[in-house]
């Protein structure tokens, strides 16, 4: 019997030297404001997607260095951006995510060249522990899985717990406060204000090696196993680093190695990835905006590249090309110099640049385009130039054709429209986009300016560039099951299929959260882009004012 | 498997419950304590398990042969089997590369380039340790004074009992081993007596030496960098991490072993209030000092042979212990120097009763308690400084007087760490100086519950607010190494 009392009592001081500590962690709001307490707002993010996604993980460098917003924006996919801090340890991200991710999922690992040895494989101190106890509960079990890991998390909890107590155990919330603060988190995403400066010391190169016998290989190999019996795409994305600091060689070597010895294919080239000083914020692996920025397009690129997206069943896809310079205005008899296509989204990897064409007797200016998926399109030419020279042009694909249509706008430009199944696909899967212009020689002295080809998919109801409105602002009036637009604004545009940040006082519209506005069939819907669920209740009259924010951007692909 | 650690947290946990299910089967029992100090030892590393399974094997059947023989010749060759497979492990692994190294550092003295290159050897965890323990015990059956236990299991549990395997109290066999013949009622207040001493003692550890060993580390790794108040600082500072850190792992001890029922030997006894350094040696790991007296001292004579043979005895001694301590020229300076401060208060005994007439004489507390302490931390700079050298330079650079601003603060500890570790060594010190008998932990069981508790929880909080722990690298207990 007293041995019984005995384990009563000590179970109950067990339990009151626990909820101290707890006390201590959660009276004091400097640690719910801790940056390691952005992973709640991460983790919010990633277990509200319930689409196919692309999840990163990794330290610091991917969430100073990897804008999501960007990504979902570029590739129509849900991106959860996990990447916190290099010393919670691989394994523990892996194990963090693992249950989270499904079948056609893609997982990108971005470790820090020295976040993959043995030594740090379970994570350095476990400071992470009691921010997931507090905030993330759900994935205690982790800990239990496994014997270090527990001894990691038990001496992270009262790294803590001191830390905490012994910094300033009773402190009040600082208004201001820094990169290293979950507030300074939108979702998953730094706030681009926190990202503003431009790292300013200096560095001597450091080497990196590639260890076998150090690294946790197998470790890392095994999760590859398993991710890929789940039908979850691992990727390893090398790390943003500063150049100045360590050696393009050793970087590239060190992460084809990494690739080599897991299996784990290589998103992307250490090079690549390696950023001038004027990219980065305060470390060597910390992003500024504009470093943010040039890394994440080079990782849409990389992912556009290897395919990691899956083609969407529907032929939404519409491209445009604008000219890069289109305030330049070309003699006609000069359009066969005229190779100044460029394109503004450069990273789409289906176009070329404009081929040059020597012949002086083809006055033509045409783009190359690679694969058959726009045999259907219709192509749009918007130009600039007299009537008389416009009614001359011709459509210049593998040769020459007449336009469909040509109609002006209200600006005075030229739309030139043909559709794209009339023409021959050359046999290697290629075809040109151009103008040609047949009576030069009676122009002599006038120019052509060519600003914008578009292609559109068939499905489009197409009509002119004119119904293209361009807006910063635009209101969304929606009742029960429809929506009604209307437009504010001098430039209108609507950038419709598009993810859309909407701000709404109504609770239907979660604030911050993203929505696809899909119109097709014959019917417009609001969906929520990490869902897929309607937004919009059948059962309910509501009327309801949404307001959206866009920019130009958003119209790399407009369909309806 | 260290104390300060979490894998005793769960260890020891674990081995209490099923010690407390099978306590009153007696062979359970034991073939439990086995096992469990098995696996605490091989959690360091199991391949030396097989030394101590040898110690123990060798010890127990010649344990067994010496009671049963007679003739002398024949029980002195037996006592040699043992001396030579316990002290040949000891001398193996422990000072192989530094006679190698004195050999050849010898013939450099000569001017002859010798090449020897020493060899590759883990030193096992407590191996001076167990291997004392096993050895008092078929020197005290060759010496009549014990009988050999007929219980291979008590016997094999008694060698390797976990709370003082690796570092002590090095137990007796006569006071220790019948304690495996016995079973035990769970005691509560014994229980909770022997947790707060666990308690106690990872306070000392974590609180005070871990603590201290952050200042004394930095300037002891390179002396050459540290002067005056420094020097003398880090000196004073070690002086309290070995004794919390060892005292530490002693109340750790015999508080785990008094939760299972066993009583293990006091081990210190406030020995920084030693008015000589004889004193200081009884009140300074004392299990070893005692078992130096039996086993060494007396042997050689002990002060039977006149007073300049005593005074060599008390001298080889001190020379051996500092060998004990560890394979390297510091530890045996280290002993030298208490040897010959040993040997000065034995000769002039009979000034020092004139000069204090009684132990509780005022000049024993203004002169003799900080002389003793004096000449012991001069001692603690051999113990502590890597390397020979290295114990000069601290020792001359601690004459130095060097005043820079705030030169407390830049030795590794800020202001809070310090003001931390002023107030934990005051209150040891308040705690030596009005209970010497150790009696603290009874009297705080007989508070009131509200109190009491309020004591238990304020005294884990603090352990885990202001210990060190959970750094890069494990903090050891220094005697380990021993």
């Amino acid at each position: 019997m007293k041995l019984v009392v005995f384990y009563v009592k000590s179970l109950i001081m067990l339990l009151l030297v626990i909820l101290t500590c707890y006390g201590i962690l959660r009276l004091n709001p400097q640690y719910k404001t801790s940056y390691l307490a952005a992973i709640s707002k991460k983790y919010k993010k990633l277990e509200s997607v319930k689409s196919n996604k692309i999840v990163i993980i990794g330290g610091s460098n991917g969430a100073f260095g990897i804008d999501s917003d960007l990504m979902e924006n570029e590739l129509q996919m849900p991106v959860v951006n996990m990447a916190l801090h290099g010393d919670i340890g691989i394994k523990y991200n892996l194990d963090f995510v693992k249950n989270n991710l499904k079948k056609g999922d893609i997982l990108i690992l971005t470790p820090e060249f020295n976040t993959l040895t043995r030594e740090r494989w379970y994570g350095l101190k476990g400071d992470i522990i009691p921010t997931v106890i507090t905030y993330t509960p759900s994935k205690l079990y982790i800990f239990l899985s496994d014997y270090k890991f527990f001894s990691t998390a038990i001496n992270g909890i009262m790294r803590s717990v001191k830390a905490t107590w012994l910094e300033s155990p009773f402190p009040k919330t600082a208004d201001r406060y820094t990169v290293y603060d979950s507030r300074a988190f939108e979702s998953d995403n730094i706030k681009d204000e926190f990202l503003n400066d431009i790292y300013k010391k200096d560095f001597v190169k450091e080497p990196v090696k590639f260890k076998k016998e150090s690294l946790a290989l197998d470790q890392l190999k095994a999760y590859e196993d398993y991710f890929k019996e789940k039908g979850v795409k691992l990727y390893i994305n090398p790390p943003a680093a500063l150049i100045d600091k360590f050696v393009v060689n050793d970087v590239e070597k060190f992460m084809d190695s990494l690739s080599t010895y897991t299996n784990i294919p290589l998103l992307g080239n250490g090079k690549s990835y390696l950023y001038e000083k004027v990219n980065f914020l305060n470390t060597e692996y910390h992003l500024n905006n504009k470093g943010r920025k040039t890394r994440t397009q080079q990782l849409i690129k990389d992912i556009k590249k290897n395919n990691l997206i899956p083609s969407s069943p529907e032929k939404s896809m519409t491209a445009i090309i604008l000219a890069k310079d289109n305030s330049i205005k070309l003699p006609l008899q000069l359009l066969d110099n005229y190779s100044e296509f460029k394109m503004e989204y450069d990273y789409l990897p289906d176009f070329v640049i404009a081929e040059y064409i020597k012949a002086k007797t083809i006055h033509y200016t045409r783009t190359k385009i690679e694969g058959e998926k726009y045999r259907d399109y219709l192509i749009q030419i918007k130009v600039n130039a007299d009537e008389e020279i416009v009614n001359d042009l011709e459509f210049k694909g593998l040769g020459n054709y007449k336009f469909d249509n040509k109609t002006k706008t209200p600006e005075g430009d030229y739309i030139l429209s043909k559709k794209l199944s009339n023409l021959n696909i050359h046999a290697k899967g290629f075809t040109f986009l151009g103008v040609t212009s047949t009576k030069t020689d009676n122009f002599m002295g006038k120019n052509l300016k060519i600003e914008e080809m578009r292609l559109w998919d068939e499905s489009y109801n197409y009509s002119t560039f004119g119904n293209i409105i361009f807006a910063d602002d635009f209101l969304v009036a929606a009742k029960t099951n429809q929506i009604i637009f209307s437009v504010e604004g001098q430039n209108q545009s609507i950038a419709l299929n598009r993810i859309t940040t909407i701000d709404s006082d109504q609770k239907i519209i979660g604030k911050g959260r993203k929505y696809k506005l899909d119109i097709s069939n014959n019917k417009i819907e609001l969906l929520d882009f990490y869902t897929g669920e309607k937004v919009l209740d059948k059962n309910k009259e509501t009327n309801f004012v949404l307001k959206f924010h866009s920019t130009k951007e958003d119209l790399i692909n407009i369909s309806y | 498997m260290l104390f300060n650690s979490l894998d005793f947290g769960i260890f020891f946990p674990i081995v209490f419950i099923l010690y407390w299910i099978v306590a009153k089967n007696l062979t359970l029992r034991n073939f439990l304590i086995l096992v469990s100090s098995y696996v605490f030892y091989g959690w360091w590393d199991w391949r030396f398990l097989f030394l101590i399974a040898i110690s123990s094997l060798v010890d127990f059947y010649i344990g067994k042969k010496l009671y049963v023989t007679e003739q002398k010749n024949k029980r002195k060759q037996l006592l040699f089997v043992s001396l030579f497979v316990n002290l040949g492990l000891l001398f193996y692994f422990k000072y192989t590369n530094f006679f190698i190294e004195t050999f050849v550092d010898s013939f450099r003295l000569f001017g002859s380039k010798l090449q020897v290159s020493t060899l590759n050897i883990i030193l096992p965890v407590g191996i001076s340790f167990y291997t004392f323990q096993t050895l008092s015990y078929t020197i005290d059956i060759y010496r009549k004074q014990l009988e050999p236990t007929k219980d291979t299991l008590s016997f094999f549990s008694f060698v390797a009992f976990f709370p003082q395997l690796v570092a002590g109290p090095i137990e007796r066999a006569s006071h220790l081993l019948p304690q495996f013949y016995r079973t035990y009622k769970f005691d509560y207040n014994q229980v909770k007596s022997g947790l707060l001493l666990m308690a106690f003692g990872l306070f000392k550890k974590m609180v005070i030496a871990d603590r201290a060993a952050i200042l004394v580390n930095q300037v002891y790794n390179s002396p050459t960098d540290y002067y005056g108040y420094e020097t003398i600082i880090a000196t004073v500072l070690f002086a309290f991490q070995i004794y919390c850190d060892f005292s530490g792992y002693s109340d750790i001890a015999i508080g785990a072993a008094r939760t299972l029922g066993f009583d293990l030997m006091k081990n210190f006894d406030s020995p920084y209030f030693s008015k000589s350094i004889t004193e200081f040696w009884r009140r300074w790991h004392i299990s070893l000092s005692t078992w130096f007296r039996d086993y060494v001292y007396i042997p050689l004579g002990g002060s039977r042979n006149g007073k300049y043979k005593t005074y060599a005895n008390l001298f080889i001694v001190f020379l051996v212990s500092g060998l004990w301590h560890g394979a390297a020229i510091t530890f045996v300076v280290w002993g030298a120097i208490h040897g010959i401060f040993i040997v000065i208060e034995k000769a002039l005994s009979g000034v020092r009763k004139k000069i204090f007439p009684s132990k509780k004489h005022i000049l024993n507390y203004i002169l003799a308690l900080p002389f003793t302490f004096f000449i012991v931390c001069v001692a603690w700079v051999f113990f502590r400084a890597n390397s020979f050298s290295d114990a000069l330079l601290v020792l001359k650079n601690s004459l130095y007087v060097v005043k820079h601003e705030d030169f407390l603060y830049q030795l590794g500890l800020n202001h809070r760490e310090i003001k931390v570790l002023i107030i934990s060594i005051l209150l040891l010190l308040i705690k030596d100086a009005v209970d010497r008998k150790d009696i603290w932990t009874e009297k705080i069981l007989k508070f009131n519950i509200i109190f009491r508790w309020l004591i238990y929880l304020a005294l884990i909080m603090t352990i885990l607010i202001y210990g060190i722990y959970g750094g890069d690298e494990k903090s050891e207990f220094i005697y380990f190494q021993f």
